[in-house]
């Protein structure tokens, strides 16, 4: 999925990492502080050694934990070499918020939202009535 | 948005939707929370706290509730109806709209 904004307006002044193949994009664990925006080559998440979404450029790298998280659920490896720019929460929440104050918002809440669901199917139910 | 919103007091077990009723709401939680129950009505799912948004992914698809939702503590939520949700994603750039509505999709 593609973040709504014009990322092209704020790569220049950012840092850009190059990611060996096979090397972690984003640690499970690792604050959403930041935001790892693909420039180039393919990465996939992987959870609990399990391949999952796969990534390519022009994608921020696991954007609904990134929005509905605080911390990253998922390990992303590069299958490819990787340029990555990596951009502060903050700023995108600025320039989103510039396009759009209320997207912000919803896409947060239901980015955090669908996390929950996903969590509901894949853990035990606590119990409140018998 | 809060000039056509309304805010609802509610106590520990009140139903604040049922399953199968029509999304035509979304919910604000600004004191205690929300328990979302499973179909047999005897699990809880999800909880939801203060200063928590839900129910857009459900308004936006114009569906019905898959669940019942009870308050877990005594509730002070605000309750948005669906026609503001429509006027205000209208308003939205095109590719805002986008992916709002791609984001609703993962969250039903």
């Amino acid at each position: 999925m593609k973040m709504p904004l014009q990322v092209d307006a704020i790569t220049d002044v950012h840092p850009k990492q190059i990611i060996a193949k096979g090397e972690a994009v984003i640690t499970a664990g690792s604050s959403t502080d930041m935001a790892y925006y693909l420039l180039s080559g393919t990465a996939k998440g992987q959870l609990k050694g399990v391949d999952g979404q796969n990534f390519v450029s022009g994608h921020v790298v696991s954007l609904v934990s990134f929005l509905g998280l605080e911390a990253y659920d998922n390990n992303v490896i590069a299958t490819t070499p990787c340029e990555v720019l990596v951009m502060p929460r903050l700023l995108i929440e600025h320039h989103w918020s510039d396009e759009d104050s209320t997207s912000w918002v919803f896409a947060c809440s239901m980015a955090s939202d669908a996390i929950k669901k996903y969590q509901a199917l894949t853990q035990d139910y606590s119990v409140v009535m018998v | 948005m809060t000039g056509v919103s309304s805010a609802i007091k509610m106590i520990s077990g009140e139903v604040l939707f049922r399953e199968g009723q029509m999304a035509d709401h979304f919910y604000l939680i600004e004191q205690g929370s929300i328990l979302i129950l499973d179909q047999a009505g005897r699990n809880v799912i999800r909880v939801y706290e203060a200063d928590q948004l839900f129910g857009l992914p459900e308004v936006l698809a114009k569906a019905v509730w898959g669940h019942t939702a009870i308050v877990g503590s005594r509730a002070l939520i605000k309750t948005f109806p669906a026609e503001l949700l429509f006027q205000r994603v209208g308003q939205m750039p095109i590719t805002h709209q986008d992916f709002i509505q791609d984001m609703a999709k993962l969250g039903l």
